[in-house]
């Protein structure tokens, strides 16, 4: 806080001001014989050696009174602004004694609320005709894809927890059956709408999903653990993770399919070394329950996941550089309980529907130097069956066969040197060209994936982006389609 | 073969101690930004790069396990200003975006901002801080590293 001198000074003021510039400036000695004669006129106490306390005998009584006021209000400011800065030294004082009183050596204890949100105006255009177009979305719509609370303590100085609640109005609105009147199968979808009975207020219900919740204790900058769910160290897109950090509006196809779990839940040994000046070589190693239908729940296999994350970096002024990679291996494995007998003996049994081996490795860049950003990830994964589930295939019924995903994107930003114009505010144009191939056993889902966008950044706390997106099956027109979407992305 | 005349060598040291003194002189300005560090640090002297680490939360502990506590000035003010545009690079704007994402990331929060540093580094165990030289009080906290006044 500062103290804002008022000005009450008058024209009148002003203008004997500037009259007394100009003499003193012109006839220093006249000035210096009319002071000797003034200080003999002068009520004793008064501050003779001060040109600018002494009233001018030239001056009216307004003035003089006008000038007393001057001087009344300077004695009243300068007393003000030394309890202000009184204030400020107890309230240090206040803090300081507050920090001991935690009885721990550190400032940074303590539990923060904060998150973010995102609202988009979303429109797709697909071929009338095509699957896309009868899947798709019939209007355009405003989503809000993300509400995102986080809960952060840090307990002791090694010590830390973090909670992240995702909030969503879903499951409403979820299909879980089309209409097939072959099978008589019935259109569904849920719908969430409940009523107070005592008010009669109809309102809807979302749903909450933990995103992460997890205690992270760091003794050493080389060696913290991790216990409980947390976000898998993979990429970019997966640790930058929420909407007002990253740079487009979409994420990587990667990313959606989930093609490595975004999280995972078990524990992980993570640490970073610094083998040059700005160099850094971070590590991670996950073990976990892996890939599962209910992988949050129960792990329904004893083969835990594991995994390892290396990363090299280098932050200079200008130029920042990080390459790395994640290797994931784990076993999924699904089953189901069948009672077999109930009398004489009750008798339950398990039975095995679904088990592979989950092979992925993952590979990001990252280089950002004089304005440019520049960032690629590439994922591999190979899924290998020992027991099959069915899948329709082109020449009728059939199993699902072992396969492998591809997926690779590169995406390209430049923030305009446009501080003259915008101050702090950043405009950043993108442009993104990904390739997916969800299962190399169905030609149907190699696609390529155009993106053009520009990111507005008005304040560190909001980022406003507008993205055209174009989906381009490379067999087949049936995925074809443009997507236009703004989206504005607030922290708080 | 011509003697080199005494008042040359008189100049020249002269010269010389002129220029020590200068550059003493400029060492010790009362507006250079020290860096200083609580006395449990075992670490004497830091680069600048360490700094930023330690700033921005990259490097987490001291060599010996301790935990490194940044302490910042309060910000809008000229040495908050100075500092993090001379050390970690960054104007105010960039500075809020860095730690707004660091928070969503990983759940980092920016350094605590106190007006005495001197006195909130001597009293926290693993605190680092900055502060003018001119504030400084020997014996209390250590220096490792000066910005020279600019």
């Amino acid at each position: 806080m500062n103290f804002v001198r008022k000005n009450i000074q008058t024209p009148a003021i002003t203008w004997f001001i500037a009259l007394s510039t100009l003499w003193c400036t012109t006839d220093i000695l006249a000035q210096e014989a009319k002071r000797s004669t003034e200080k003999t006129l002068l009520p004793t106490g008064a501050d003779t050696d001060d040109p600018a306390t002494q009233p001018s005998t030239d001056q009216t009584p307004t003035e003089r009174r006008l000038d007393e006021l001057q001087r009344a209000y300077d004695v009243k400011f300068e007393a003000y602004a030394d309890q202000f800065a009184d204030y400020e030294e107890r309230l240090d004082e206040l803090q300081m004694t507050m920090f001991e009183m935690q009885e721990i050596d550190d400032v940074e204890t303590g539990i923060q609320v904060y998150g973010f949100f995102d609202t988009m105006f979303f429109k797709a255009l697909a071929k009338e005709g095509t699957l896309m177009h009868a899947l798709g979305w019939p209007a355009s719509t405003f989503i809000m894809q993300n509400l995102n609370l986080y809960f952060a303590s840090q307990m002791t100085p090694t010590l830390s927890s973090i909670v992240e609640l995702r909030f969503t109005f879903r499951p409403l609105g979820q299909e879980t059956q089309f209409e097939y009147r072959q099978l008589g199968l019935d259109y569904e979808r849920i719908d969430t709408e409940v009523d107070d009975q005592l008010s009669n207020e109809h309102f809807r219900l979302g749903g909450i999903a933990i995103e992460r919740a997890h205690l992270t204790w760091q003794p050493r900058d080389y060696l913290g653990l991790v216990v409980g769910y947390y976000l898998t160290p993979y990429g970019i897109w997966n640790v930058e993770h929420g909407s007002p950090v990253r740079l487009s509006v979409r994420p990587p196809y990667m990313q959606i399919t989930r093609t490595v779990p975004h999280a995972q839940l078990g524990v992980m040994v993570h640490g970073r070394f610094f083998p040059a000046n700005r160099t850094y070589l971070d590590y991670a190693v996950t073990i976990s329950n892996g890939r599962g239908p209910m992988d949050t729940i129960m792990d329904l296999d004893e083969n835990k996941a594991v995994g390892l994350k290396l990363k090299l970096s280098y932050e200079g002024r200008e130029v920042q550089v990080a390459a790395g990679g994640y290797g994931y291996y784990g076993e999924y494995t699904d089953l189901k309980r069948t009672i077999d007998t109930v009398v004489p003996e009750f008798r339950l049994s398990k039975e095995l529907t679904e088990k592979y081996t989950d092979t992925i490795a993952s590979f990001d860049f990252l280089l950002e130097a004089y304005n440019f950003r520049f960032q690629a990830e590439y994922v591999w994964r190979m899924a290998r069956y020992s027991l099959r589930t069915p899948r329709p295939q082109s020449e009728g019924p059939g199993y699902q066969p072992d396969f492998i995903s591809y997926f690779g994107y590169g995406m390209l930003g430049y923030t305009l040197p446009l501080d003259e114009w915008l101050g702090q505010k950043t405009l950043t144009p993108y442009i993104s060209l990904e390739y997916s191939h969800l299962d190399d056993t169905v030609p149907l889902y190699k696609t390529l994936i155009g993106i053009g966008g520009i990111n507005f950044k008005p304040s560190a706390f909001v980022a406003i982006k507008g993205e055209a997106l174009y989906v381009y099956p490379l067999d087949g027109d049936d995925f074809r389609v443009w997507m236009f979407a703004v989206q504005l992305a607030v922290s708080f | 073969m011509r003697r080199t005349p005494l008042h040359f060598y008189l100049c020249l040291t002269l010269f010389g101690a002129l220029l020590l003194h200068t550059d003493r002189a400029r060492a010790e300005d009362p507006e250079d930004i020290v860096v200083i560090v609580h006395k449990s640090v075992a670490k004497k002297e830091v680069t600048i790069a360490e700094l930023q680490d330690y700033f921005l939360k990259n490097r987490l502990s001291w060599p010996d396990g301790q935990k490194v506590v940044p302490i910042n000035v309060k910000e809008d003010t000229p040495l908050r200003d100075a500092f993090r545009r001379r050390v970690l690079g960054m104007t105010a704007t960039q500075e809020n975006r860095y730690w707004l994402d660091r928070k969503i990331q990983s759940g980092h929060k920016k350094p605590p901002e106190l007006g005495n540093t001197v006195k909130a580094v001597y009293r926290i165990k693993g605190a680092i801080g900055y502060t003018y030289r001119k504030n400084y009080k020997e014996g209390v906290v250590t220096i490792v590293f000066v910005l020279p006044k600019e």
